[in-house]
C-alpha cells in the first residue's frame, strides 16, 4: 500500500526484525516514511544469518543491498526468540546460586505454588498428578553465605565476603557456567549483592553473573531469585548470540549498535541486553502488540484488544489509553519471575487446535494442537485429528485453492473425514459439527476477552479488536462481538504479514527504574520527592550516556499504591511537572478513583489506610521522526473481482452463496455488507451476516460487528 | 440431595438451630417466591458447552474480584475463599478451583435461606445475604458467606455465592481461633443469614455490625466490600449469558451440567467394587487445655454408584475443638470431587447425587449448638480423614481415574497456623496469621512420589507467600525457611516433605506468637498401603536464646541442626499457647509432611540415592527405613543394600506378633485366581466361588473378602516416637493417652501392608471390607 516509485535512500532508515520459529521477518521504514518488508527462513543454527537474509529480502524491493540498508540505518531493532528457545528447550547454562544463609530452598519451595503456577484454572484441581516444574538450578549448585538485611534495609549480619569468594570458586569448580546472586531484601539495600557481584567478577571476569536487585525492585525473594536464575540460565547463550550478531554487523561496517525489543515494551541497548538478556524473552509477541498500539493510536483507537491467532494458540493483550497493559511478574515454564512483561495471555485456540469430546459428551477445542507437522488433516500430511482449520475449510471460510496465496493445496475431503468421525460421536451432521468447533473456539476466545476486559476495568463496547495472525481475520468477527466488542480492525498495511517486525521498527529505547517504598498517604507524600528525583536523574543520565540528546528524552513517573491491608497495588500515573509538589489528599483521591473504576463503585475503603509501595520512572529515548501512516491506494468496490462461494453461516443455519472479493494491492471504497469474504494472500477476512466492513484511509479493514 | 437416605428421626430437628441444618428432599419455600423452572425443550450441544464455559469463567471473575478488592494476604496467598453458581433451588453447578470445602457446602446456605427467609422477610431481587453460622454453612465463624439471588423477569433464576476467611471476627482470642472458648458464647459471634444489601444497596449498618466484632474492623469491611463487588460482577456476567442464550437455555445448560457430570461420576464409581472403607484418625493434646486424644471416624459404604457416609464411631464434642455437619459433609464431598470428578469443574451437585449422609451428632465432627467451633481443631485431621477414606476406596478403582488421583494425607493434617501480634516499628498494631501452613507436603499416590512443599489437596490454588511478604507485614525476622529433611513419609513412593522455619521478634514491641495447633505427635499425616506417616508438624521455642549474640557474631543459623549447635536444645512449644517473641526469643515450626505409599523396603534404591543426594532424606533414614546403603558418593551399595533389606525384614518378624485371630487364616489356596487389586499390595482372589483377600507379593490368603485382613497379619506396636524420634515427637509431652502406631506385615513375606495410628487398646480396625 506504500508504492514508492522514486529510488529510496537507505540513510537513516529504521529496521525492525522479528525472528520467529519458522520465518524471520523484516520491515524497513525509510527516513521519508516509505516502507518495505521481507521474509527469510529462520536458521536455528545461525539466527544472525537469518536476520541478514530477511533484511536482504526486504531491501531487494528497493533495489538495495542488506549491507547498504544496515550501514545507513539509524537503528536496527531486533526481536528474538533465542532466549525463549533456550528456556523452552532447557538448553541454557548450568547455574550456580549464591543466596542468604537459611534460604537456599526458596527456589525449590516455590512458595508452595509451583504445582499450579501457569496451569489453567480448570486443570488445577487434581493437578498433583501432573509433572512438576523443574527449577533452573540444581540443588547441588546452591550455596548459602552469612549475610542478612532486614525489611527496613538495615544490616543485621554483614556479608561474609570470603564466603562469597569461596562459594563462587566452588560452584565454578563443580561446573557452574554462570552465577546468580540473590539475597533477602536486596531491594531495600543492594550493598551486599553489589559486593558479592564484585567478588564473583574478581574470581572470573568472564563469568556471567546475574544479580536479583539489578533485575527487580519488588519485594518477594522467590520471584526475584527466579528472575536472577533464569537470567543466568539464558545469559551465556544469549551473550554468544549477541556477540555474534553485533560482530557480524560490525564486519559489514554497521557502526550503529542494534537495539533489542524488551518484554516490557520498547527497546534496550546492547549493554543492557548483555546484563539482562532475560528482558528479550517473548519479544516477538510484544513487538506485535507495539504495532497494534501504534496502529490504534494512529487511527484514533486508544483502547484496543489485540488478538493474534496463530497455528497453536491465540494471544490477547489489552491496550488501555494507548499503552499495553503490563504485569509485574511473569510465569515462564512454571516459575513465577519478578519480570515486568507486557501482559499477553494465551489459550490453545489456534488453527491447529484439536477438537475432542470429553466424557460427558461435551465438545471441546484445544489446548492440544497438531502443530505444524503433521498439521490439520486438510494439509494432507497425515493429520488425523479434527482441527479448527479443518472446520474452517469444511464451512467454506478457507478456500482450499487459495491457502497461502494458492501455494498450498488443501484437502477438503480429508477435513470432512476427520470431522465426520467426531460428528458421529456427538450426534450432529458434519457441517453442524464443524460449525460447533468454530463456535466453541470463538466462545473460548470470547471468554478470555471478557476476562481480559474485566481485569483491565474496560467497557468492551468501547474497545476495538485488532486481529492478525493467520486465524485472527477469520474468527475475529465471531469472537469479538461475543466478547462484547463492537469493532474489529484487520491491519491491511503492507506490513500485516510482518506485523511484529513492524512493531520492532517502531520501538523506542525505554528504561524503567523502580524503588520499593513504604509511604503513608496523605501526610507522608513529600517523602517521594527525593527518591523520585534520584530515579529521574538516573534514567536521564543513562539515556544521555546512550547518545540521546536532552530534547530526545522524555520521562514518565508513576506510583504504585494500595490500601494498606492489601497485597495488590495499582499504578497511578503522575502528571509531568507536578510530581515534586503533590497534594497527598489528591493522590489518595486519584487512587480511589482509579481503584473504583477498576473494581466498582464502593469497592475502595480509604479508612483502612492508603500506602505508596513503589516509585516508578520510565525514560524514553526517541531519536527518529515518528513514522506516519500513508494513504492506501483504492479501487471502486464495483471493480473488485467477486467470486461467489458456498459458506455455512451458523446464525443462518445453512450454506449461502457468499461473495468473495480478492484483495491484492488496493482496497475498495464504500461499505461491504456481510455475509462477505475478503480474500487476502495469506488469510481471509470474514464479514458475517449483519456486519459491515469499510476500509480506513490507510487501508485497514474496519468491521462493525456490534452484537 | 441430603437427607434422602437419612433416617426419619432426623426430620426437622436438623434445622440449623441446636442441630446442624440438613435440607429435606423437598424444600419448604414460600409460595410467594416465584422460581424460574423453565428449561428449553431441546438444548443445542454447542450452546451447552459454551454456556458451561461461560458460567465457569463468570465464577472465576467473581473470585478474582474478591481477591483484588479485599487484597487480604489470607486470600491472596492462602486462597482461603471460593465462589459458586447455584440453581434457583440451591444445587451447585460450578465452583472455583480454590478452597474446595467452602463451595461443597454452598448449597446448605442457599437452601436454608430459601426455607427460612423466603417466608419472612422474603427474598427479593437486589438482596445480598451474609452468614457465618457453622450450624448452617461454615467450618467456623471466620468463613463468611456472601450470596445473592439472581432474578430474571421477576422469577428467582439462580444464586451466586462466595465464602471467604476473615482474619479476625471477634471472640476471646486474637485471630478468632478461640482455643480458650469452651462453648459458643466465648467464641466469635454467629450470624445466621441476614440481608447485607437490599435493592443492591449495601446496608452500611450491617457492615458496621459485623466489623464491630473484629479487632481489625477496617480489614473486615474491605473484605466484605470485596465479596459484594464479586457478587455484582457475577450477576452482570450471568445476566449477560442469559441475555445471549435466553433464560430457558441457560437453565437447561445448568441442569444438563449436573446430569452429565453425575452420569460420568456414576460410571466412574461403578468401576469401584462394592465395599466398605473406614478411616480413623486422632486429634488432641492441646496442652493444659486438654491432654486427651479424640477419635474421628469416616466410613464410606459403596454400592453401585452410591456412597453412604457416616461419622459413626467418632467421639463426643469437646471443649474448643468441634466442627459441624456442614464441614464434615463438605470435606467428604470435596474429597470425592477431587478424586473422582476433578475434571468436572467442581459441579458438587453432581457429586452429591451419588452421596448420602448418616451423621451422628453430639460428636466432635458433627457437634450440637452451643459447642465452640472457631478453633477447628477437628477440621485439619478431618481433611486427612476424608481424603484417606475416599482414597482407600479409590485404590481399588478398576477404571483408573480415581486410582490415579488417590493419595494419603499431608499438608494441613494438623493446623499449625501461626498468629503473630504486636506493635510494629511504626507504632501500628498488627495481628495476622501467616499462610505458611501451606508449606506442607503432598502425600504419595499410586506410582508417584508426593510433592515436596506441594500444599494441600483441599486448597489446590493456595500458597505460602514469601519470607519478605511476612517480614514486611509482621515484626519478625526469619532465620531460615527450608524444606525439612526426612519430613515425608517413607514408602515405596515417598511422601512430599514439608518446610520448617525459625523466626525471632524484630523491631516490634509486645510481640507475641500463638501457634494454633493440636499436638502434631498424634499423627494424622497417614500414608496408604503400608506407607508410613509423614512428619506431622512440631513447634519449639526458646526465650532469651542468645540468638542475637550469634547474629552479631556474623553467623546466621541455616537449619535446625545449626540452631541446636548454636543455642542448644529448644523446648517443644505448648500447643495453642501464646509466647512472647522478643528479639532474642526463637520460635521454630515445622509443617505436615505427606504420607508415603507402599512398603519402604520396596522403594527403588536409585530413588533413595537421589533423595539423599538432594538432601531431603538422610542416609540414616535411607538405611533404617529402606535398607538402602549408600557409598560416600551417594551411589547404591548393591550388596550391602541387599543384606540390609534382608535384615530389616527379619527384624520385622522378631519385633512383631502374629495376630492369628481368625481360624483358617492366613493360608495358601492353590489355584486362587486374582480378580483385582484392592490396594497396591493386596488383591482379591477367587477360588471355588469364594473370594479372599491375599497378599499381592506372596499370594498368602489373609481373609474372606468381607472380613478384616489385618486380623491375620503380624503386627508390631510402638509409639511413632520410638519408631523414629527424629521425625515423630513424643505424644506424652502434651497428651496422657497412649497413642501408638501399629505396623501390619504379611505373615509370610513380611511386606508392610498397613500402618495405623490409634490408641493402644483400640480394636484392630478394618480398612476395607468388600461386599
Amino acid at each position: 500500500m506504500y508504492p514508492d516509485a522514486a529510488p529510496v535512500s537507505p540513510d537513516r532508515c529504521s529496521i525492525g526484525v522479528d525472528i520467529g520459529g519458522t520465518f524471520t521477518d523484516c520491515v524497513i521504514v525509510s527516513a521519508k516514511g516509505a516502507l518495505t518488508h521481507g521474509k527469510a527462513f529462520t536458521r536455528p543454527e545461525d539466527r544472525a544469518r537469518s536476520v541478514f537474509e530477511a533484511v536482504e529480502a526486504a531491501a531487494q524491493s528497493w533495489n538495495l543491498t542488506a549491507e547498504a540498508v544496515l550501514s545507513g540505518a539509524s537503528r536496527l531493532v531486533h526481536g528474538t526468540t533465542t532466549g525463549t528457545n533456550v528456556i523452552v528447550s532447557r538448553a541454557g547454562a548450568r547455574v550456580g546460586l549464591v543466596t542468604t544463609a537459611g534460604h537456599a530452598d526458596s527456589a525449590f519451595i516455590m512458595n508452595a505454588a509451583g504445582r499450579y503456577a501457569g496451569v489453567p484454572p480448570e486443570r488445577i484441581i487434581g493437578s498433583w498428578v501432573e509433572e512438576q516444574p523443574v527449577p533452573f538450578v540444581e540443588r547441588s549448585l546452591v550455596r548459602e553465605v552469612d549475610e542478612r538485611i532486614d525489611a527496613h534495609g538495615d544490616i543485621v549480619v554483614p556479608l561474609d565476603v570470603e564466603a562469597v569468594r569461596h562459594a563462587v570458586k566452588d560452584l565454578v569448580a563443580r561446573g557452574a557456567e554462570s552465577i546468580a546472586i540473590s539475597f533477602l531484601w536486596s531491594t531495600r539495600n543492594a550493598s551486599h549483592e553489589t559486593a558479592a557481584l564484585r567478588v564473583a567478577q574478581s574470581v572470573d571476569s568472564q563469568l556471567f553473573v546475574s544479580v536479583g536487585s539489578a533485575l527487580s525492585a519488588r519485594a518477594g525473594e522467590f520471584e526475584r531469585t527466579s528472575v536472577a536464575l533464569v537470567n543466568a540460565y539464558v545469559g551465556p547463550v544469549m551473550r554468544r548470540y549477541l556477540d555474534g550478531f553485533e560482530s557480524s554487523l560490525r564486519r559489514i561496517g554497521v557502526e550503529q549498535p542494534p537495539l533489542y525489543v524488551q518484554c516490557s515494551g520498547g527497546a534496550i541497548t546492547p549493554p543492557e541486553a548483555w546484563l539482562a538478556p532475560i528482558r528479550t524473552v517473548h519479544s516477538g509477541p510484544v513487538a506485535g502488540v507495539a504495532a497494534a498500539a501504534f496502529l490504534g493510536t494512529a487511527i484514533g483507537r486508544h483502547d484496543v484488544l489485540v488478538a493474534d491467532m496463530g497455528g497453536t494458540s491465540l494471544d490477547v493483550c489489552v491496550i488501555r489509553d494507548g499503552v499495553p497493559l503490563e504485569r509485574v511478574t511473569s510465569i515462564i515454564e512454571g516459575q513465577e519471575l519478578s519480570l515486568p512483561m507486557i501482559d499477553i495471555q494465551s489459550i490453545g485456540a489456534g488453527g491447529g487446535s484439536v477438537a475432542w469430546l470429553d466424557e460427558t459428551g461435551g465438545l471441546n477445542v484445544g489446548p492440544m494442537s497438531v502443530g505444524a507437522d503433521p498439521g490439520p488433516a486438510c494439509y494432507g500430511r497425515g493429520g488425523v485429528e479434527a482441527t479448527v482449520t479443518d472446520a474452517d475449510v469444511v464451512l467454506g471460510f478457507i478456500d482450499p485453492d487459495s491457502f497461502f496465496g494458492g501455494t498450498v493445496q488443501l484437502d477438503r475431503t480429508a477435513a470432512e473425514s476427520v470431522i465426520r468421525r467426531l460428528a458421529q460421536e456427538v450426534g450432529l451432521s458434519v457441517v453442524e459439527t464443524a460449525a460447533g468447533i468454530s463456535r466453541v473456539t470463538d466462545a473460548n476466545i470470547a471468554d478470555l476477552i471478557k476476562r481480559a476486559m474485566f481485569a483491565a476495568g474496560l467497557d468492551p463496547r468501547s474497545v476495538s479488536c485488532v486481529a492478525y495472525g493467520g486465524g485472527g481475520p477469520v474468527h475475529a468477527s465471531s469472537f469479538a462481538p461475543d466478547g462484547g466488542l463492537s469493532e474489529v480492525i484487520v491491519p491491511l498495511m503492507d506490513v500485516a504479514p510482518t506485523f511484529s517486525a513492524f512493531g520492532a521498527s517502531l520501538a523506542d529505547v525505554s528504561h524503567f527504574y523502580e524503588e520499593a517504598v513504604d509511604i503513608e498517604l496523605p501526610h507522608m507524600v513529600s517523602a517521594i520527592v527525593a527518591p523520585m528525583r534520584e530515579l529521574g536523574e538516573r534514567v536521564v543520565k543513562t539515556l544521555l550516556f546512550e547518545g540521546f540528546d536532552a530534547d530526545e528524552i522524555s520521562v514518565q513517573r508513576f506510583l504504585r499504591v494500595k490500601h494498606r491491608a492489601q497485597i495488590y497495588d495499582i499504578v497511578v500515573p503522575l502528571s509531568a511537572g507536578v510530581w515534586d509538589r503533590l497534594d497527598g489528599k489528591e493522590v489518595a483521591r486519584e487512587f480511589s478513583r482509579l481503584y473504583e473504576s477498576r473494581f466498582g463503585e464502593g469497592s475502595g475503603n480509604e479508612a483502612s489506610g492508603i500506602q505508596i509501595t513503589g516509585l516508578v520512572v520510565k525514560g524514553i529515548g526517541k531519536s527518529d521522526e515518528p513514522f506516519t501512516l500513508h494513504e492506501a491506494a483504492r479501487v471502486p468496490a464495483d471493480q473488485l473481482v467477486v467470486e461467489p462461494r458456498d459458506v455455512y453461516w451458523h446464525e443462518l443455519g445453512r450454506f449461502t452463496k457468499t461473495p468473495v472479493s480478492r484483495l491484492a494491492t488496493m482496497v475498495p471504497d464504500g461499505v461491504i455488507h456481510g455475509p462477505h469474504l475478503l480474500q487476502l494472500p495469506n488469510t481471509v477476512i470474514v464479514v458475517r451476516p449483519g456486519q459491515s466492513c469499510e476500509f480506513d484511509p490507510f487501508g485497514n479493514a474496519v468491521l462493525t460487528v456490534r452484537n | 440431595m441430603d437427607g434422602k437416605e437419612v433416617s426419619a428421626d432426623f426430620d426437622r430437628e436438623w434445622d440449623g438451630q441446636r442441630l446442624s441444618y440438613i435440607p429435606p428432599a423437598q424444600l419448604r419455600i414460600a409460595p410467594s417466591l416465584a422460581l424460574h423452572l423453565d428449561e428449553s425443550d431441546e438444548l443445542d450441544p454447542v450452546n451447552y458447552q459454551v454456556i458451561r464455559s461461560r458460567l465457569w469463567n463468570a465464577n472465576l471473575d467473581h473470585m478474582e474480584t474478591i481477591k483484588r478488592v479485599s487484597g487480604s494476604p489470607m486470600l491472596a496467598y492462602g486462597d482461603d475463599l471460593n465462589a459458586a453458581i447455584l440453581t434457583e433451588d440451591g444445587e451447585t453447578v460450578v465452583c472455583g478451583p480454590s478452597l474446595q470445602y467452602f463451595t461443597a457446602m454452598s448449597d446448605l446456605a442457599v437452601k436454608w435461606t430459601l426455607e427460612y427467609r423466603s417466608w419472612e422477610p422474603g427474598i427479593s431481587e437486589g438482596d445480598i445475604f451474609l452468614q457465618n453460622d457453622p450450624w448452617i454453612c461454615a467450618p467456623h465463624q471466620h468463613d463468611t458467606s456472601v450470596y445473592a439471588p439472581i432474578f430474571w423477569e421477576g422469577k428467582l433464576f439462580c444464586w451466586v455465592f462466595s465464602q471467604a476467611h476473615y482474619s479476625d471476627v471477634g471472640g476471646c482470642d486474637a485471630g478468632s481461633f478461640c482455643v480458650h472458648a469452651s462453648d459458643i458464647f466465648a467464641d466469635p459471634p454467629v450470624f445466621p443469614p441476614i440481608k447485607l444489601a437490599r435493592e443492591w444497596r449495601v446496608q452500611e449498618d450491617i457492615i458496621h455490625l459485623f466489623s464491630r466484632q473484629s479487632r481489625t474492623p477496617e480489614l473486615v469491611a474491605l473484605q466484605m466490600r470485596g465479596q459484594v463487588a464479586g457478587i455484582r460482577q457475577a450477576r452482570n456476567s450471568l445476566l449477560d449469558v442469559i441475555g445471549k442464550f435466553g433464560a430457558r437455555g441457560v437453565k437447561s445448560a445448568m441442569r444438563e451440567t449436573i446430569r452429565r457430570s453425575s452420569r460420568v461420576i456414576g460410571e466412574r464409581l461403578e468401576k469401584v467394587p462394592d465395599g466398605r472403607w473406614a478411616q480413623i484418625v486422632y486429634t488432641g493434646g492441646i496442652g493444659e487445655l486438654d491432654r486427651s486424644s479424640h477419635r474421628l471416624v469416616a466410613e464410606i459404604s459403596k454400592k453401585g454408584g452410591k456412597l453412604i457416609c457416616t461419622n459413626r464411631g467418632s467421639e463426643g464434642q469437646w471443649g474448643p475443638g468441634n466442627g459441624t455437619y456442614s464441614s464434615w459433609r463438605s470435606l467428604l464431598v470435596a474429597a470425592v470431587s477431587a478424586i473422582f470428578a476433578s475434571d468436572q469443574l467442581s459441579c458438587t451437585a453432581a457429586v452429591l447425587e451419588h452421596m448420602a449422609f448418616e451423621p451422628q451428632h453430639s460428636t466432635g465432627t458433627v457437634a450440637d449448638w452451643p459447642a465452640a467451633t472457631s478453633s477447628t481443631f477437628y477440621l485439619n485431621p478431618s481433611l486427612s480423614l476424608s481424603i484417606l477414606a475416599v482414597s482407600r476406596m479409590a485404590l481399588s478403582d478398576q477404571g483408573g481415574f480415581g486410582k490415579r488421583r488417590a493419595m494419603g494425607a499431608g499438608c494441613l493434617s494438623n493446623k499449625s497456623f501461626v498468629v503473630v501480634s504486636g506493635v510494629n516499628h511504626a507504632g501500628r498494631v498488627v495481628a495476622s496469621a501467616t499462610t505458611e501452613s501451606m508449606l506442607g507436603g503432598m502425600a504419595a499416590g499410586v506410582g508417584r512420589d508426593g510433592i515436596d512443599t506441594g500444599a494441600a489437596w483441599v486448597a489446590p490454588h493456595a500458597g505460602s507467600g514469601n519470607v519478605e511478604d511476612w517480614e514486611s507485614a509482621l515484626p519478625v525476622l526469619y532465620l531460615y525457611r527450608r524444606q525439612k529433611r526426612d519430613g515425608g513419609g517413607a514408602g515405596q513412593y515417598w511422601g512430599g516433605t514439608s518446610a520448617e522455619l525459625a523466626i525471632v521478634g524484630h523491631k516490634g514491641t509486645d510481640v507475641r506468637i500463638q501457634v494454633m495447633t493440636a499436638d502434631g505427635s498424634i499423627n494424622a499425616c497417614l500414608g496408604l498401603s503400608g506407607g508410613e506417616p509423614g512428619h506431622a508438624g512440631n513447634a519449639r521455642y526458646k526465650a532469651a536464646s542468645g540468638i542475637r549474640e550469634v547474629l552479631r557474631g556474623g553467623r546466621v543459623p541455616r537449619s535446625d541442626g545449626d540452631l541446636k549447635e548454636l543455642l542448644g536444645d529448644l523446648d517443644r512449644a505448648v500447643p495453642a499457647s501464646v509466647q512472647r517473641l522478643d528479639e532474642d526469643d526463637v520460635f521454630v515450626i515445622s509443617y505436615c509432611g505427606g504420607g508415603g505409599l507402599g512398603d519402604p523396603l520396596d522403594r527403588l534404591p536409585e530413588s533413595v540415592a537421589r533423595d539423599v543426594s538432594i538432601g531431603l532424606v538422610s542416609p540414616r533414614v535411607a538405611r533404617d527405613r529402606c535398607g538402602v546403603v549408600l557409598t560416600d558418593d551417594c551411589e547404591v551399595d548393591v550388596e550391602q543394600t541387599s543384606s540390609a533389606r534382608a535384615e530389616l525384614r527379619a527384624r520385622r518378624r522378631i519385633n512383631s506378633v502374629a495376630l492369628s485371630s481368625v481360624e483358617a487364616f492366613p493360608c495358601t489356596i492353590t489355584g486362587a485366581a486374582k480378580l483385582f487389586d484392592v490396594t497396591p499390595n493386596l488383591s482379591v482372589v477367587e477360588a471355588a466361588d469364594r473370594r479372599y483377600v491375599a497378599c499381592s507379593s506372596c499370594n498368602t490368603v489373609l481373609a474372606d473378602e468381607s472380613s478384616n485382613y489385618k486380623l491375620a497379619t503380624r503386627v508390631s506396636v510402638r509409639a511413632l516416637h520410638e519408631h523414629d524420634p527424629e521425625i515423630y515427637p513424643s505424644v506424652s509431652d502434651f497428651c496422657d493417652d497412649d497413642v501408638v502406631a501399629r505396623f501390619h506385615y504379611c505373615p509370610t513375606c513380611l511386606v508392610q501392608l498397613g500402618v495405623d495410628v490409634c490408641r493402644q487398646d483400640d480394636p484392630i480396625s478394618a480398612d476395607f471390607q468388600m461386599i
